[in-house]
């Protein structure tokens, strides 16, 4: 069976979601193709297809890159008129329906049997183009995609819901909140949650013997991470006395906006925005942490927050989205009302006092629940299924 | 007195163009910078020498400058090419030439600068040609810039010391600029005024018999504005049984948390974006409103407030930047700290329980107090005071 996945760059190292997959995918014997905007030279999973670049300055190369648009379009005649068939049908304005053939020229040219979506919003103008090959169409939903975008741009998918034969959800949160937006029941789903590599059991430091503590998020710097409610929460534990340090390991646009909560709210002795690092160094800063935060708004399902419990940290998480299906509240971590730091200032408190050995518990229960509940090898053969086992 | 008021753009923001004005009632002003739009003024004592934007008309009239300057005053040329030599590239270098050119060629004795990132490029004037340095000292700038970028930090440290003197427009802000080594004694307090048709837009304040409380902000979208702790704090409210109703009324488009928190708390019902109005329109349609809330965790002084306070409608506030200078507990209005959802339901709920009676008292005390600080004319003065002792004292 031949899978595109498209994306609009090729995954890095760290995106295990995407490169596990794609690997669990060629060990059952499918062929993967990536259909990507931007392809980094490292990436050799797979074979990537480019989407034709759009020039806006430079006459020769829109020139060039048109003849060879063209072309293509020619070779795949029925095709191209297959999808500006549906494409007109649907009363699509003619100079948007060329702007999607001259984008999508790289997919129509393609032979699949799914067309699968990585982001829901990569299939926005997208729609027909399954269709017009003669494959099935599946789109994932992720956070983004559903939690904000729509609210932008609403009604953005009735088209796509017309379309897909099957979507993807990292969790049912976001399974109910594609719902809530409109899409019908009869669409079939399946929830597959993100998987990781468990590396093993790393013995962790004595902690009663350490007088600090040390807390970590891993996250871009962006509002929806609730990044200035943590921090307006550290602000009342140092009030409290407490002696702590804080890693926020990302980068990002609230960068300016975070250093300046830091200032204003006295803590820039406790607190450190590490900025960008690589898988490595954050899962070694990681490891030597002793609490895990992820006070979001809101997260399909969250990635960190399953590495963190692989890891073997104390978690507490917000119950903003799909983190309640990521954490067992009281059992592999802790989860808080978000929106409310003085909820997570007390659930901290509550942790850090807590008996070493109900600490030890709860770190086993996070181990074994990522290495039971989101194992790799599940998560490929649940991708396979969701291909092949398919009955529209 | 040749006085040049530079902000980079011509025509500047409204308070820099009356000052503009007002200054040129006395002394020459000069304006350099980028022309952004043409400009009338009436006053004959403002002279514009403003770089074009226009590549191809600036590259002629840059010429033409450059030519002047080194025929009439080659020594200010090679002073001011030994300036030019140590920034990298000649894009750059020219960049800033047909910048420095005019404000070279013909000489200020006073170079005002509006917005003190600007300092960096300018310090020049003062150490290579002697010309006095005023900075001012306004928001971001001072309050946050420097604490998210620490190189400008550095910057500041080292180019204060050599400014002749500041202007600051609030209390705190000159507090805050003396932590990069901005002189006391040269720290001079001047709020920006308030004209006078808004305090003749002045109105009684009367209760409205409305069923809900209904509370207004006025500002663009940014995460200074502080905008998502009112936000929470109309949701407790809510939650309370409190009927309330919020306007944010801003410029700009609003931004994705601010529209993620109204979907996720369930506010669509109690919350309203409206896009900026004109000025007339927007002070009419805020005294409909019983009170002007800032929520915000960073401001120089906020205008809006001054704005509502001359127009006498009740306001919460803050207690951010210089704030607390204007918006005196039970004299003027209602202080919160900044990041304190719950303190700012209190001052709501407490602003709706106030009698009509008192709160006439405190919105015309807050108009009063307003007119005697913020007033144009004093404020002009002060400048020219300013400008004055610059050049008296040396």
């Amino acid at each position: 069976m031949r899978i595109g996945i498209v994306l609009s760059e090729t995954p890095s190292y760290s995106e295990t979601f995407f490169t596990n997959k794609i690997k669990g995918l060629q060990k059952h014997g499918f062929k993967v193709i990536l259909f990507v905007q931007r392809k980094t030279p490292e990436f050799n999973l797979c074979t990537v297809q480019l989407a034709p670049k759009v020039y806006k300055y430079n006459l020769l190369l829109m020139l060039m890159t048109g003849f060879t648009v063209f072309l293509k379009l020619v070779l795949n005649f029925k095709r191209s008129m297959e999808f500006i068939k549906l494409e007109t049908n649907i009363g699509r304005p003619y100079k948007q329906i060329l702007k999607n053939l001259y984008n999508n020229n790289h997919l129509l040219a393609a032979n699949l049997d799914w067309v699968h979506f990585g982001f829901t919003t990569m299939a926005l103008q997208s729609e027909h183009v399954a269709k017009s090959i003669g494959a099935k169409m599946a789109v994932s939903f992720r956070g983004f995609d559903l939690d904000v975008y729509p609210l932008k741009h609403p009604r953005c998918y009735k088209l796509m819901w017309s379309q897909v034969n099957q979507v993807h959800s990292i969790s049912n949160y976001l399974l109910q909140k594609a719902y809530s937006i409109g899409m019908p029941k009869s669409i079939p789903y399946q929830i597959i949650k993100p998987a990781i590599p468990i590396l093993g059991y790393l013995e962790k430091h004595d902690q009663s013997k350490v007088s600090v503590f040390r807390m970590v998020t891993v996250a871009r710097l962006h509002w929806i991470k609730g990044l200035q409610d943590t921090l307006e929460a550290l602000a009342i534990l140092k009030s409290k006395r407490m002696a702590f340090k804080y890693s926020i390991i990302g980068s990002g646009e609230q960068y300016e906006s975070l250093k300046y909560a830091i200032s204003q709210l006295g803590i820039e002795d406790y607190v450190i925005l590490e900025g960008q690092k690589t898988h490595e160094e954050t899962m070694a800063l990681v490891k030597d942490s002793d609490i895990y935060i992820q006070y979001s708004y809101s997260e399909g399902f969250c990635n960190a927050v399953l590495e963190a419990q692989g890891s073997g940290l104390l978690c507490i998480t917000s119950d903003g989205g799909g983190l309640k299906e990521n954490i067992i509240h009281g059992k592999t971590g802790w989860i808080v009302p978000k929106r409310q730091p003085k909820l997570l200032v007390e659930m901290i408190l509550h942790v850090i006092n807590l008996p070493d050995e109900e600490k030890n518990t709860i770190r086993g229960n996070a181990i074994n629940h990522v290495k039971s509940n989101f194992d790799v090898k599940n998560q490929a053969e649940q991708f396979v299924k969701f291909y092949s086992e398919f009955v529209n | 007195m040749k006085i040049a008021i530079y902000s980079g753009s011509i025509p500047s923001t409204t308070f820099i163009e009356n000052l503009i004005k007002g200054v040129a009632e006395e002394h020459e002003v000069m304006l350099f910078g980028k022309l952004r739009a043409t400009v009338n003024y009436k006053s004959s004592n403002i002279r514009i020498y403003a770089t074009p934007k226009n590549n191809v008309l600036n590259i002629l009239l840059t010429s033409i400058r450059l030519l002047q300057l080194i025929l009439i005053y080659p020594k200010r040329f090679l002073k001011l090419w030994q300036e030019v030599k140590t920034y990298h590239g000649w894009y750059k270098k020219w960049n800033l030439l047909s910048r420095f050119v005019p404000v070279i060629l013909h000489k200020p004795d006073v170079f005002h600068i509006q917005w003190a990132k600007d300092i960096k490029q300018w310090v020049f004037l003062k150490t290579a040609f002697d010309i006095k340095l005023v900075l001012s000292l306004r928001g971001a700038h001072i309050n946050y810039s420097p604490i998210a970028d620490e190189s400008l930090a550095e910057v500041y440290k080292r180019t204060f010391p050599k400014v002749d003197k500041f202007h600051a427009v609030s209390k705190a802000i000159a507090l805050e600029a003396q932590k990069y080594r901005a002189d006391k004694e040269k720290i001079e307090v001047i709020h920006s005024p308030i004209p006078k048709t808004t305090f003749d837009a002045f109105r009684i304040f009367e209760k409205n018999e409305r069923d809900a409380f209904h509370l207004v902000s006025v500002g663009r979208f940014h995460w200074k504005k502080g905008y998502k702790y009112a936000i929470d704090a109309v949701k407790l409210l809510k939650e309370q049984g409190v009927q309330v109703h919020y306007t944010i009324i801003a410029s700009n488009t609003i931004s994705e948390d601010i529209l993620f928190q109204i979907n996720q708390l369930g506010l669509e019902n109690e919350i309203t974006i409206l896009k900026g109005l004109p000025q007339e329109t927007l002070f009419k349609k805020v005294q409909r409103f019983d009170a002007v809330v800032l929520p915000s965790l960073e401001e120089g002084i906020a205008n809006v407030v001054l704005e509502a306070m001359a127009l006498g409608v009740p306001v919460i506030s803050t207690d951010c930047g210089g704030m607390a200078e204007v918006v005196i507990p039970n004299k003027t209005g209602w202080l919160v700290p900044v990041r304190d959802p719950e303190a700012l339901v209190q001052a709501i709920v407490e602003v709706s329980q106030t009698s009509e009676l008192e709160l006439q008292d405190i919105t015309k005390q807050a108009h009063e107090f307003v007119k005697s600080h913020f007033n144009a004319e004093d404020s002009i003065k002060q400048f020219l005071e300013l400008y004055k002792n610059i050049i008296v004292k040396n």
